[in-house]
């Protein structure tokens, strides 16, 4: 576990942010795909499938992110220990 | 089509005269419809994806300001980079296709704004090695060095601010 990642909570905000990224980007990421598909240009086309491929690795990188905030909240849970949230809850 | 850095390098323009201004482009529009055709084209296509990486860039850049902690803020950092460079790219294929053009400023413009700004660079705290519009004085030594000297001397009268 990322003794790091226990200081550094997501946010509320941080939260929101990541899962309006995640959204954006898919919507990017396919649309690019499909008119790459219905272009015929070959330079567009190029540079379509090239947009398409950097926002799937945009979505994957802010996934993955999250990901490793998910880790440390199961651990605690699995664990039995107090959660982790409470400590940091802001009232 | 040059690739640096993964920039597309915008192409050498042409210029010509359009209604009291001198226009910047690279040629006549190519692959547009010359006829009436409601179907949406190439260019239409490119510019929805820019105005969608556009948009994405300023969520970027609003998550960037608020990130709670470094990890994050870099992943925001980087995906508003990468998208940025596609943005030129994109921008830089449409100018070459033609699909736009760009009003040159003029050049008496250009020459007022330059002396204003020399006139308002008398305010500024730290001694400048500018050298002058005709460039004839050379620099001696780096603005960087000139403010290095000048905060060691602030720091040294005890924070009192020094004007040159």
């Amino acid at each position: 576990m990322n003794q790091t990642e226990q200081m550094t909570p997501l946010t509320e905000k941080d939260l929101s942010y990541m899962k309006d990224a995640i959204a954006w980007e898919l919507v990017a990421c396919k649309k690019a795909f499909q008119y790459a598909h219905q272009t015929l240009e070959p330079e567009c086309r190029h540079l379509m499938f090239q947009i398409a491929e950097q926002h799937q690795r945009n979505l994957e990188s802010v996934v993955q992110h999250l990901g490793e905030h998910v880790q440390q909240t199961v651990q605690s849970a699995v664990s039995g220990a107090q959660p982790m949230v409470s400590q940091f809850a802001c009232k | 089509m040059q690739q640096t850095q993964g920039h597309t390098q915008l192409p050498q323009p042409q210029f010509t005269f359009e209604g009291g201004h001198v226009i910047m482009f690279h040629h006549e529009a190519e692959g547009l419809p010359k006829q009436t055709d409601p179907n949406v084209n190439d260019r239409d296509r490119m510019q929805d994806l820019l105005s969608q990486m556009k948009y994405l860039s300023d969520g970027y850049d609003t998550a960037m300001n608020e990130a709670s902690h470094d990890a994050l803020f870099q992943v925001w950092k980087q995906n508003h980079s990468k998208v940025k460079d596609l943005e030129r790219q994109v921008y830089a294929t449409m100018f070459k296709k033609g699909w736009y053009r760009l009003p040159v400023a003029d050049a008496q413009g250009v020459a007022d704004a330059f002396s204003n700004a020399r006139q308002l660079q008398i305010q500024l705290p730290f001694p400048s090695k500018m050298p002058d519009a005709t460039g004839s004085r050379a620099p001696s030594q780096s603005t960087t060095t000139a403010m290095q000297q000048a905060r060691a001397q602030a720091m040294q009268t005890m924070g009192a601010p020094t004007r040159h």
